[in-house]
């Protein structure tokens, strides 16, 4: 019987690198990741709540708005969404789901980005209309709301609901992750048509040890439905296990060993993971109700595609719902691939290793939309066939087609769109507060309003620059795409393809700000470090060392934003020319689609120099 | 030795590493606030040259005085202009005496528009030292500074 395990491929995978690759495969990585980063957070809440209010003297004024933004955009650009990996808003998160029920339903009407995208504005006008980034003490609001946000909802609702419906700065990951070089997927798609436990998103399971006894009858009799399946779990025959299984590895071995452990004459989980009632056990217990909730219908399913498409499991016979197993693999009805609604973990199982919360089965996984890289898929996948790949960054944007698993095709969803173009205008709308023709502006709103108010100013001034702008400007500039090209496209919808094209542009003007920032302010930690610790009489690190800021000349500063904002803009254009051409098979017109957005795309590029070549001020306008 | 029951573990786990964290903020609270300033200090800002206070080179003269109102002579002051964003380069710039508990800057710099913290600080005769924070706001930036040269054209 062969052993199926993903076998090396020419693929640069991340978890080969000797020692990241190591510490990546650990079963405890992103605990320790997370923990690190929730010891900042409590300092980050001491300091914001108890420290001197001025924010370049205070740890929450200098980490998060200097250190952290910076650190989560180079990061996007040179390796992924290294944030999101180690969230330590996801430690509390974990609790919750141990001491909270977290068995409802994320409601249908919002299981997309809409919330997403008003909690974004919310952010970005409370960021400028309470000066977020003076006010340690706001600062550490922000943080504390986040985790006890972070833990209601997930004890509340089941999976990830947070992180894929609610956080503000995840929807900026998964946004900017399309542009990131790495990438985590299976390594062997083959691999994964013959896999019939689907652990990477229904996670794993091991037999509780006080269930031990059913082992020994789990032997030599295959499980028997019990008189009540849905209650208890248990269904009806196994199927064999596809072969052997591999050794060694972190997460698959840690269920091996305990069951080892159990006692010699116990039957593995494993041996039993090909069952039909393991499919639907771990598929039940994980996310029942939402298992099939990201794909529209049916067809969009990602397991009936994986099974139609996967060559070892066979086609499907159009005469019958079931699928046909070919090659003497084993097959699982289709019914088993429905889990039953309200079951919770089966009995006698515990889940020793989580699936993707975020509903995205690796197999039909397309990109990094919505993956938080939380590495619970390669944790759980028996076969060691899920990596963190190196791919062409800007790959991802000529697959906006394909169905992506739990999320869609993305020229569907238009409230992936808008939250596209929320982020991407919010870039510029963002670097526009720190220049000084927003105080005219400002002033100018506020004479015409007859308010004194700047968080009422800057509400319409963001409500303008980041809903009713946006909205003109992509609606007029699809209106003349479609007219150009003589495209039968709806409107939305051909605003829907082309406002990813956006997303290099908006990330380069991220880029160039955030940059900016943590260029000239990356060494304010180590005075604001030693100055903690000294207040404590613990001052190991010497005397503050005020003057320490910058880590490159300032002279370089312009020209390197500039040069940001210039590949963004080139690959922009790059991209808006996959998507048309990908739309139109003739040259010509899909030059005339792609015309009006690349005029968009430059327009936003000399926004964004002009804005760079500004003189910057620190707000504290005084209006009236 | 794996654990029989990784379930609890994993909660126990998490547990402890969530409470410890939350357990380090207590004690750091329970250490008290950190010191916005230090020393009985009475620092003023007499005048800024230029006035208004805009971007370029500047002189700040201040007033310094102890707990009891008299003026602070012999210090040793330094000044650290900062601004309420984190992450700029500040500007630190030492003083020299000019009698009577003033002391004036030399080369200071507003290297921005906006507001401005000026902190003091002073080595005094006995060794013992002070810090005191000023808020210095609205220093004109460049746009505003053209504008307020075009309007005085105009004016003209």
């Amino acid at each position: 019987m062969a052993v199926l395990r993903a076998q090396k491929t020419k693929q640069r995978d991340l978890l080969d690198v000797p020692v990241v690759g190591r510490f990546l495969r650990w079963k405890h990585a992103r605990t320790s990741l997370q923990a690190v980063l929730l010891v900042v957070s409590a300092l980050i809440l001491y300091d914001g709540f108890w420290g001197p209010q001025l924010a370049p003297k205070n740890l929450a004024g200098v980490l998060p708005w200097v250190h952290w933004r910076g650190f989560v955009v180079l990061a996007l650009l040179i390796a992924g969404n290294i944030f999101c990996m180690a969230c330590p808003f996801m430690l509390p998160r974990r609790l919750a789901k141990k001491l909270l029920p977290a068995d409802r339903r994320w409601p249908k009407v919002i299981r997309n980005k809409w919330l997403a995208i008003g909690v974004l504005l919310v952010f970005f006008w409370a960021y400028e209309a309470f000066d977020l980034w003076a006010s340690p003490w706001l600062t550490a609001w922000v943080a504390l709301t986040y985790f006890v946000a972070a833990f209601a909802i997930d004890g509340i609702f089941k999976g990830a609901a947070f992180c894929k419906y609610v956080c503000p700065i995840g929807q900026f990951h998964f946004v900017h992750g399309m542009v990131s070089p790495l990438e985590v997927k299976v390594r062997q798609p083959d691999l994964c048509g013959s896999c019939p436990t689907k652990d990477c998103i229904k996670g794993r399971y091991a037999q509780r040890p006080e269930q031990d006894f059913l082992r020994s009858s789990r032997e030599t009799t295959p499980i028997q439905e019990t008189s009540s399946p849905k209650a208890s779990g248990w269904t009806a025959k196994s199927h064999p296990h596809p072969g052997p299984l591999p050794q060694g590895r972190g997460g698959l071995s840690s269920l091996d060993q305990g069951n080892v452990g159990l006692g010699k004459a116990g039957v593995s989980t494993r041996e039993n993971a090909g069952s039909e009632s393991d499919i639907r056990h771990s598929g039940e217990s994980r996310n029942p109700d939402d298992w099939d909730q990201p794909w529209k219908s049916q067809e969009q399913h990602p397991l009936r595609h994986s099974r139609e498409s996967s060559p070892r499991h066979g086609a499907r016979n159009p005469s019958s719902s079931e699928f046909q197993p070919q090659s003497g693999m084993p097959d699982i009805p289709r019914s088993s691939l429905q889990p039953a609604r309200e079951v919770a973990t089966p009995a006698g199982l515990q889940l020793v290793q989580t699936g993707c919360e975020l509903w995205l089965f690796q197999e039909r996984k397309v990109g990094n939309m919505d993956c938080t890289f939380c590495l619970d898929c390669i944790q759980a996948c028996p076969y060691d066939n899920v990596g963190i790949q190196l791919r062409v960054p800007t790959s991802e944007f000529r697959k906006l087609d394909q169905l992506h698993s739990g999320v869609g095709a993305l020229t569907q969803r238009t409230d992936l769109a808008a939250l596209v173009i929320v982020l991407v205008f919010a870039a510029f709308v963002n670097a526009f507060g720190m220049v000084p023709p927003v105080y005219s502006l400002e002033q100018w709103l506020a004479t015409q309003l007859g308010v004194t108010s700047e968080p009422v100013v800057l509400g319409v001034l963001f409500i303008i620059g980041l809903v009713a702008l946006p909205f003109v400007l992509v609606t007029v500039t699809a209106w003349c795409s479609r007219a150009l090209a003589g495209s039968r496209e709806t409107l939305a919808a051909t605003a829907t393809r082309f406002s990813y094209a956006l997303i290099p542009i908006g990330f380069g003007m991220w880029l160039a700000h955030y940059g900016f920032h943590f260029l000239i302010g990356a060494l304010t930690a180590i005075p604001v470090a030693q100055s903690f610790l000294a207040d404590f009489g613990v001052p190991i690190l010497g005397d503050p060392r005020w003057e320490l800021a910058a880590i490159v000349p300032e002279s370089w500063l312009v020209p390197l934003e500039l040069l940001l904002l210039e590949l963004g803009m080139l690959v922009s254009l790059t991209v808006g020319y996959r998507i048309a051409r990908k739309q139109h098979s003739s040259v010509a017109r899909a030059m005339r689609a792609l015309l009006p957005w690349a005029v968009i795309i430059v327009l936003m590029f000399f926004t964004g120099a002009w804005l760079m070549t500004q003189p910057m001020e620190m707000r504290g306008v005084i209006l009236g | 030795m794996r654990s029989r029951h990784p379930e609890i573990m994993d909660f126990i786990r998490t547990a402890i590493i969530v409470l410890l964290a939350l357990l380090s903020v207590l004690v750091l609270s329970a250490c008290g606030p950190r010191a916005e300033q230090s020393g009985d200090l009475d620092v003023t800002i007499l005048s800024v040259s230029p006035d208004p206070a805009a971007v370029g080179d500047a002189v700040i003269t201040l007033q310094v005085r102890d707990a009891d109102g008299k003026p602070v002579e012999g210090a040793t002051i330094a000044v650290e202009g900062t601004m309420t964003h984190a992450g700029m380069q500040p500007v630190i710039v030492e003083t020299e005496a000019l009698g009577e508990g003033r002391y004036a800057t030399k080369d200071f710099r507003f290297t921005m528009g906006g507001d401005w913290v000026i902190i003091v600080r002073a080595t005094l005769a006995d060794g013992s030292t002070a810090e005191q924070r000023v808020d210095l706001k609205g220093v004109q930036g460049e746009m505003q500074m053209d504008m307020k040269s075009d309007q005085d054209k105009e004016g003209n």
